[in-house]
C-alpha cells in the first residue's frame, strides 16, 4: 500500500468514525445549542461551526468519552463570540426558521414561559452556566471545568439566575404556589 | 419553605422547564458534508491567519505546522469587558523594560521605557499604544479580532482574517478585516484604504505615517495566494505592485532613500528563496536561497535569517548575516524552538524561545554571547507565554 493509499484509508476511517458520532449525538447537542442560543437558527449555526472545529481536531481528541464536553465548550465559546459581535441581529433579521414547539403539559400554567423569558434575558455566559448546571445536570465542579471558570463564578451565576427568577416570575407562579 | 428548599425548588423547576422546552427536538439537520464544508472554510481561514501572522514562515508548503503560539486553536475562549484601564500602570520613572522593543506577557503589554498596560484578556498577541488607546489583536479558534481599548474597556472591534501589523515607530497599525477591507488606525484617527483585496489577503507592514490621512503612509499587503505579487497601498488608496513575480512581503524598513523590502521570491519542496529590494526602484540588493530573510536591521547593514525550509514547530535556528552573506551571529536552542524574531536595535536581536519547559525572550547581540531578557515562564509549546508585537 502506497503512502497515499494509507493516508486515504486513514482519512476514510476518520470520516466514518466522525459520521457515526454525528448521527448519534447531533440531536442532543442541538438541544443544548438551542438552550444556549435561544433560537433555532443560531443554534444550528453554532452547532455547525462547533462540529466543524471538532472535525478538524478529531485526531487530537483522543479520549472519546470527552468529545461531548469538548463540543459543549466550543459551542459556549462560539455563542459568546457571536453575541459579542452582534452577529445574530445582522445575519438573521430577515430569516425565519421554525422554532421548536415547546412541549406543553396539561398542568403548564405559564411558569415555563415566564422562566424561559428570564433565562433568555441572561447574558450568554450566565446562561451557559445554568444550561450546563440544570439541563445537562453537571455538578458545580464539572460546570466550572467545562467552561474554564472558577467554582465561585458558577455558584454566583446560579445564585443570580435564581434570584432573577424569584424577582421576575410572577409570585403566583413560584414553586410551591400551585393551587 | 426555607431558603435552601426554595433554591432547590427553583433549580428543579429550571431543569424541568429546560427539558420540556427541548424534549420534542429530535432532529439532526447537519449532514457530514455540510460539517466538512464548514471545516474546510475554517481551515482556509486559519491558514490565511498563519500566512499573515506575526510569525511568518519560510515553508509555505506546510504553513500550519510551523506556528507555535499564534493562538490557533487557543480555546481560552471569551473575553471579559475590560476592568482595567489601558492607562499606564507604572509611573514613567520606573526601570526600563528588560527588552528594547514592546512585548506582551500574561495580559500585560510592556513598552521599552518600562511603562506597562493591562490588556483585558490574556490572549492578545499583538498590541500597540496609540495615544490614550491601546489596539490589540487576538485570535480565538482561528477567528482574529482587533480591539480598540480605552479606559472604559473595548470600544470597537473588527473581525479579521489575519494578524494586525504595527509600524516600526509603534504609532500606526493596519489589518485586513474579514470583509477584505484594509483599516489603518493611529492616535486620533482611523481610515479605510479600500476593499476587495482578496480572500486570503493580509496587511504585512506599514511605513510612513503616523497618520494615514494627512501623512504619507504605505501599507504593504500580501495577497496570500502565493500566485499574485504583493502590493503597496498608499494613503489615498492607490495600489502598486511592490516587485513583480514575488510572493510575499516579509519585512520593510524605512531609510532615507526609501523603503527596503524583504520578499519571498520563490518556494519549492526543498525551501524558499528570498531577497531584499529597494521599493522605489525595484532594484534587488541581496538575495539568498540558503536562508530565509526574516528582518532587515534598522541600519540596513545586516539581515536576520532562519532556515530556508521550515518543517516543524517554529524555527530551529536564527542567524545574523551581513550583506555579503557571512554569518556574524547564530543561535539554535537545544530541545526547543524559536517562535518570534525582531531587531532590538542595530546591534542586537531578540527572540521568543520555547526551551522544552517554558518560554523566554533571549537577546543575541552581534558582538557577544546570548543572554536571557525575560523568563523562563512555564508553559506549553503550543501556546506562547510571551509575544513580540
Amino acid at each position: 500500500m502506497s503512502k497515499h493509499d494509507r493516508q486515504a484509508a486513514k482519512q476514510s476511517a476518520k470520516d466514518a468514525e466522525f459520521t457515526a458520532y454525528l448521527q448519534a449525538r447531533q440531536p442532543s447537542l442541538l438541544r443544548t445549542a438551542y438552550l444556549l442560543t435561544g433560537d433555532r437558527h443560531t443554534a444550528e449555526d453554532v452547532l455547525q461551526t462547533s462540529l466543524a472545529k471538532l472535525y478538524l481536531a478529531w485526531d487530537k481528541v483522543r479520549d472519546r468519552d470527552s468529545v461531548d464536553a469538548y463540543v459543549r465548550r466550543i459551542m459556549v465559546n462560539e455563542n459568546n463570540s457571536l453575541w459579542r459581535r452582534g452577529w445574530k441581529k445582522r445575519e438573521h433579521a430577515a430569516e425565519v426558521l421554525p422554532e421548536p414547539d415547546p412541549h406543553h403539559d396539561e398542568y403548564d400554567d405559564g411558569r415555563d414561559a415566564a422562566l424561559w423569558e428570564v433565562v433568555q434575558s441572561l447574558p450568554p455566559k450566565a446562561r451557559a452556566v445554568v444550561v450546563l448546571r440544570y439541563y445537562e445536570q453537571m455538578s458545580e465542579a464539572e460546570t466550572a471545568d467545562a467552561l474554564g471558570i472558577s467554582l465561585g463564578t458558577v455558584k454566583s451565576q446560579c445564585s443570580r439566575a435564581i434570584a432573577a427568577l424569584r424577582e421576575r416570575v410572577p409570585a403566583d407562579l413560584h414553586p410551591g404556589q400551585e393551587s | 419553605m426555607n431558603e435552601n428548599e426554595t433554591s432547590n425548588a427553583w433549580e428543579h423547576e429550571m431543569t424541568n422547564a429546560f427539558d420540556r422546552r427541548v424534549r420534542d427536538l429530535h432532529e439532526a439537520p447537519l449532514s457530514f458534508d455540510r460539517v466538512r464544508g464548514t471545516a474546510t472554510k475554517i481551515r482556509r481561514r486559519r491558514r490565511a491567519a498563519v500566512a499573515g501572522g506575526v510569525l511568518a514562515v519560510a515553508a509555505v508548503i506546510a504553513p500550519v505546522a510551523v506556528v507555535a503560539g499564534n493562538s490557533l486553536g487557543n480555546d481560552t475562549g471569551t473575553i471579559a469587558p475590560a476592568t482595567q484601564t489601558p492607562a499606564p500602570t507604572v509611573a514613567p520613572d520606573v526601570d526600563p523594560s528588560p527588552v528594547g522593543v514592546p512585548f506582551l506577557s500574561a495580559s500585560t503589554l510592556t513598552l521599552p521605557d518600562g511603562t506597562t498596560f493591562r490588556m483585558p484578556a490574556a490572549d492578545y498577541t499583538v498590541a500597540a499604544v496609540l495615544g490614550d488607546q491601546v489596539v490589540g489583536y487576538r485570535n480565538e479558534n482561528g477567528d482574529g479580532t482587533v480591539d480598540v481599548i480605552d479606559q472604559t474597556g473595548i470600544v470597537q472591534s473588527f473581525q479579521t482574517t489575519s494578524a494586525m501589523v504595527v509600524s516600526a515607530s509603534g504609532e500606526t497599525v493596519a489589518f485586513m478585516t474579514d470583509a477584505e477591507e484594509l483599516i489603518t488606525i493611529w492616535d486620533g484617527g482611523q481610515r479605510s484604504l479600500g476593499t476587495s483585496f482578496g480572500e486570503y489577503s493580509s496587511a504585512a507592514a506599514i511605513t510612513g505615517g503616523p497618520s494615514c490621512d494627512t501623512d504619507e503612509c504605505r501599507v504593504y499587503v500580501n495577497p496570500g495566494d502565493f500566485e499574485t505579487a504583493p502590493i503597496v497601498v498608499e494613503g489615498d488608496g492607490t495600489r502598486t505592485t511592490v516587485v513583480p513575480d514575488t510572493l510575499k512581503v516579509q519585512d520593510v524598513i524605512e531609510t532615507s532613500e526609501g523603503d527596503l523590502v524583504s520578499l519571498q521570491v520563490s518556494y519549492s519542496g526543498t525551501g524558499s528563496c528570498s531577497a531584499v529590494f529597494a521599493a522605489d526602484t525595484q532594484e534587488q540588493i541581496f538575495d539568498t536561497c540558503d536562508y530565509y530573510i526574516q528582518a532587515i536591521s534598522p541600519d540596513a547593514e545586516h539581515l536576520l535569517v532562519s532556515s530556508s525550509y521550515g518543517d516543524g514547530l517554529g524555527l530551529s535556528f536564527f542567524a545574523v548575516i551581513d550583506l555579503q552573506g557571512a554569518e556574524v551571529a547564530r543561535y539554535a536552542p537545544e530541545g526547543g524552538f524559536i517562535s518570534q524574531l525582531a531587531w532590538e536595535d542595530a546591534g542586537a536581536v531578540v527572540a521568543t524561545v520555547y526551551d522544552g519547559a517554558g518560554w523566554r525572550i533571549v537577546r543575541q547581540p552581534l558582538v557577544g554571547g546570548l543572554s536571557d531578557a525575560v523568563g523562563p515562564i512555564q508553559g506549553s509549546e503550543g501556546a506562547a507565554e510571551v509575544y513580540l508585537p
